[in-house]
């Protein structure tokens, strides 16, 4: 017998070199640079190239996203094979992240609420530059659907801008709506791009029909719209005693829609598209604010392009998230239970509860609405377990989301006040005020609980900034007040280490802790005195903050000594 | 070691080390003097500058992803082209709108009628395939108009037509008439104590020809029911190469066995239901009283009574749990007289036996009891809304040719576990093992044994006995 080109010890070292060549240790990390930490991701540049209306099918959409996808990204085999490092995450880290750890501003993306203290009017307003369709001199209806349980049509106002009026079903008017604009107040606060959606009341004497108006059949086709077609529409409504409809209005979008994008992969006809969509930041972390409001329906279907013409020519695409009516326990139909707990198809929990008799429930089956507020979906805190969230038909994003996105989420969704949550709740004009104030505290239950699971995981020592030989820094747990509604109270302490280093991280010397009650860190030590501003251009600052149960892991912060900026901060794991 | 593998090794390791240089192109030094700054948690943000402006790029793969994502290809290449055609095969169903198409010609929008379909598989019948016809607006609204028919994969067939009227006060009329051939019925024999080895087939024929009318009572959920049929019944030799009843019963074949059994039926009974729908009821009861007289073409045959008492009740749990529990008594009073075998009560929907195959028992009385834990273990949506339920099972009962022979160590046994299919009020289907100390019972069916549909003569179920 011919021996073996590939004994079994030659089989074990490449085994082991594998291995090896995953562990982060082998790949040595970036060199500490004194520059200007990036704040605005350069995906806007204008191009000339043509962009094709994506238009992806519904049908072989679910089947993909439930089944083919799931499938191949489970039994990847460089996934599997990252999984057998110790500290490797499985799902490579989200490449568009600055050296502070935050999401540049891009056409995904803009950061607010999370870097900046914004009012509760400004959240409660949104992005809405107007207070939807102008009053005066009626709606022109140019476009209308009837199919469906929710029908719909496109008005153009005296101003000459057009809205897409939706209602929700007879059986639930208010409850779709108001999700609808509460979501998108919400999302757009969070940094995402939404578009300008209100609820509106009108008559039916406000509405005429454009001779150029159409009506979708059913089945496909159109046909020239009359004014009887107004009316079937709106005898599936309801109409208030006062004789007014209630509906959303959303703005067009300005620039040219070309359709969805997908959560997977990048768009081919986009230059600026660079980066996998399931490895965006902003995309992986969506999560956490989808489980926030239970936005189970997060198919690509409710995102969509937008080509954005440019003045001197060439235009780039803008990614918004739309349709929110399907959030805060409710679906375009009326209340949902399930969706947002557990996938349409998991075989795991039905062999779970065939084997356990029936003798556990889910907690989806036990959420209750708040007495009285019937015009609430299926959504509380009581029953909400953090770190929980399963839509209906799998993300290929959210699948691929690390612990460092979800705090990144967490962090962001901490900043909501029960203020701006009441002013949000607002806007949702429930005809019941108990409904908005069930919904702001639930929103604010939730927040705590989402904050409080990756806080834990993550400790939320953050926003480092350097004065005067002076770094100051922020415990949003505990600044933010989620560790004490939480039931974790107390005052914690911190501790803090500072030393010189050079680019590669290497230190000057040995230092001890230093223990305080607060989150300021002097700079100016002995230790950072004596090292050479030469060769040690840098100095490190590692915290940790103790809660009552032991000190947490690191987070370390980096800050050039010359300039005085903070040029890299990294989070430790708990 | 094989020295051939050690370069390739350390370039393995030295060529997965990723590139973090080319992961983003940030500048190192401010190019141009930074504008106006906004004040976030970070301290003062710059103005859109080269400095501040990054255009990334996705993360780099190492290079030993390289040939581990080629063999993955290679691998998944068969499935890959799979997913292709179902792609394309789905988006062309969607988008050729071929399932609207055919289901407006099966069931037409807007139309009262259609057409529908149905299947079921048991060990006498073998796989059933149905097609049926139905018109709910013959005349009017809530007139009801079904034909069909079914063919089973061991020899079995059946045709029929009926005709089921409703009027707004809750009375109902149905007639209706069928056909039925089971090339393979079976006999063991009569009596509790039947022999499992005395299994033996026969081929059976019913044709039936009957009406029953509802009337409702007081608030609604009482109702008084008649009921008259005309029955032809035959047997004969199996139609297959199976141990045939002559063979196993020579020299004592069963009364009437070989000889017609034509005959007139009659019953009049009390129904009182107060479940609300089939699908997953959690309470309510169903009782019913029944008494029926049959008499034969043939004077030589018995002519009898028969008696029968049904009880149903369902109670709800906890969180969506029910427990339901059955009882029913049926008896044949011919004054002593021998009665046709076909014409005897026998373990069939749907006072089954689960653990025991259908017809195993046959007597001139039959009694059971029956309790089903059920719970929820999976909802498309909602709960209710459409549900897969899960459930326990506890069959007890015996036949009896006189009430002395009713006994505790007569009675058979079955216990089993199965899975149930409904949405919204209505059941659609079952899947159950039932096992005792004979056998092993596999069912999927479309019809129950609680709330068992009496709809004879629409549906075309045939009215011998009468249940």
């Amino acid at each position: 017998m011919a021996e073996s080109p590939f004994p079994r010890a030659d089989r074990l070292l490449v085994l082991l070199v594998a291995v090896l060549s995953l562990s982060p240790v082998v790949g040595a990390a970036e060199r500490l640079r004194d520059a200007p930490v990036a704040w605005y991701d350069d995906d806007r540049r204008p191009f000339e190239t043509p962009v094709e209306t994506r238009d992806p099918n519904l049908f072989y959409d679910f089947a993909n996203e439930t089944v083919f996808r799931p499938a191949g990204y489970y039994l990847n085999p460089v996934r599997n094979l990252r999984r057998l490092a110790p500290a490797v995450s499985a799902d490579k880290p989200a490449p568009n992240v600055n050296r502070l750890g935050e999401v540049p501003n891009s056409s995904w993306f803009t950061n607010r609420i999370g870097l900046y203290p914004m009012t509760a009017d400004e959240v409660a307003r949104g992005p809405n530059t107007t207070d939807g369709p102008s009053r005066e001199g009626g709606w022109t209806i140019v476009a209308a659907k009837t199919e469906g349980v929710t029908p719909g049509f496109t008005i153009v106002d005296a101003t000459g801008q057009r809205y897409l009026i939706k209602f929700g079903p007879v059986e639930y008017p208010v409850m779709p709506t108001a999700a609808a604009v509460i979501s998108q107040r919400l999302f757009h606060a969070i940094g995402y791009w939404v578009p300008e959606d209100d609820i509106v009341f009108f008559r039916r004497d406000n509405l005429s029909v454009s001779p150029d108006a159409t009506l979708d059949l059913p089945g496909g086709g159109e046909r020239p719209m009359n004014y009887a077609d107004i009316d079937e529409i709106l005898a599936r409504v309801e109409q208030l005693p006062s004789g007014l409809y209630r509906a959303v209005a959303s703005r067009f979008l300005p620039g040219r829609p070309v359709g969805p994008f997908d959560y997977l992969g990048t768009r081919s006809d986009d230059p600026n598209d660079r980066i996998k969509h399931q490895r965006r930041r902003e995309l992986r972390g969506l999560k956490v604010f989808a489980e926030w409001v239970n936005h189970f329906d997060t198919k690509q279907q409710n995102t969509l392009d937008v080509l954005i013409e440019h003045e001197e020519g060439g235009h780039h695409l803008r990614h918004y998230l739309i349709d929110f009516a399907s959030t805060l326990g409710t679906g375009a139909y009326g209340p949902i239970r399930k969706f947002g707990w557990e996938a349409v198809l998991d075989p795991k929990a039905v062999v779970r509860r065939t084997l356990t008799l029936g003798l556990l429930e889910d907690d989806y089956r036990l959420v209750e609405r708040p007495d009285g507020t019937s015009e609430i979906g299926w959504f509380d805190a009581e029953h909400f377990t953090p770190q929980g969230f399963e839509p209906p038909i799998q993300n290929p994003a959210f699948m691929q989301m690390t612990e460092r996105d979800a705090y990144w989420a967490a962090k962001i969704l901490s900043a909501f006040t029960d203020e701006h949550l009441r002013a949000v709740s607002e806007e949702a004009r429930y005809r019941d005020s108990r409904s908005a104030r069930a919904i702001a505290r639930i929103l604010a239950d939730r927040r705590d609980r989402i904050c409080r699971a990756w806080f834990d995981v993550i400790p939320p020592l953050d926003f480092f900034v350097h004065e005067n030989g002076t770094l100051r820094y922020r415990d949003l747990g505990h600044e933010r007040g989620i560790y004490v509604r939480t039931g974790t109270g107390g005052t914690p302490r911190y501790r803090a280490r500072v030393v010189a280093v050079d680019a590669e991280r290497e230190p000057a010397g040995d230092v001890e802790w230093v223990e305080s009650e607060h989150t300021v860190v002097s700079l100016d030590t002995a230790g950072v005195r004596d090292a050479s501003i030469g060769a040690y251009p840098f100095v490190e600052v590692e915290v940790q903050v103790d809660r009552g149960e032991g000190w947490s892991a690191s987070i370390r912060s980096w800050i050039a000594r010359r300039s005085g900026r903070v040029v890299e901060v990294h989070r430790e794991k708990n | 070691m094989h020295a051939g593998l050690v370069t390739p090794c350390l370039l393995l390791l030295l060529t997965s080390i990723p590139a973090h240089s080319a992961l983003s192109t940030e500048p190192s030094e401010p190019s141009e003097p930074e504008s106006a700054t906004t004040v976030s948690y970070w301290g003062e943000i710059p103005a859109p500058a080269d400095s501040t402006r990054i255009r990334y790029e996705d993360t780099p793969r190492a290079l030993w992803e390289y040939p581990v994502d080629g063999a993955w290809f290679v691998v998944r290449a068969p499935f890959e082209v799979a997913r292709a055609g179902a792609k394309a095969t789905m988006i062309w169903v969607d988008e050729s709108d071929v399932i609207h198409k055919v289901r407006r010609f099966l069931f037409p929008i807007g139309l009262p009628w259609g057409l529908s379909v149905g299947a079921s598989a048991g060990q006498v019948s073998g796989t059933t395939l149905g097609l049926s016809f139905f018109h709910d607006a013959v005349g009017r609204p809530g007139n009801r108009l079904k034909f069909g028919g079914e063919i089973g994969s061991r020899e079995s067939s059946r045709a029929y037509a009926g005709m089921l009227f409703d009027t707004p006060q809750g009375n109902s009329i149905e007639f209706g008439g069928g056909y039925r051939l089971q090339g393979r019925a079976r006999f063991f024999g009569l009596g509790p104590g039947s022999d499992d080895d005395s299994e033996s087939y026969y081929a059976r024929e019913v044709a039936w020809i009957g009406a029953e009318v509802r009337h409702t009572l007081g608030a609604g959920d009482l109702s008084l029911v008649g009921e008259f049929n005309y029955t032809t019944l035959r047997s004969r030799g199996p139609l297959s190469d199976d141990r045939s009843v002559r063979d196993t019963f020579d020299g004592r074949l069963p009364t009437g066995f070989g000889q017609p059994a034509d005959g007139l039926g009659f019953a009049l009974g009390l129904l009182r239901d107060t479940t609300r729908g089939d699908g997953r009821p959690l309470s309510g009861t169903v009782t019913r009283l029944e008494l029926g007289y049959f008499t034969p073409d043939d004077e030589s045959q018995a002519d009898f009574f028969n008696y029968r008492a049904e009880a149903e009740a369902f109670m709800d749990l906890w969180w969506d749990r029910a427990v339901a529990l059955r009882g029913f008594y049926s008896f044949i009073d011919s004054n002593g007289e021998a009665v046709h075998f076909d014409r005897l009560l026998t373990n069939d929907d749907p006072d089954l036996f689960r653990g025991y195959e259908d017809f195993r028992f046959r007597d001139r009385g039959i009694t059971g009891a029956s309790v089903e834990y059920r719970y929820p273990i999976w909802d498309y949506r909602d709960p209710g809304a459409n549900t897969l339920d899960a459930y326990g099972f506890y069959d007890v009962g015996q036949v009896f040719g006189n009430r002395e022979e009713i006994a505790l160590d007569e009675l058979t046994h079955s216990y089993g576990f199965g899975t149930r299919w409904s949405i919204g009020n209505g059941f659609v289907g079952r899947f159950e093992v039932g096992l005792s100390d004979e056998d092993t019972i596999f069912r999927l069916s479309g019809s129950q044994t609680f709330q068992y549909d009496r709809r004879a003569y629409y549906d075309g179920r045939e009215p011998i006995p009468t249940r």
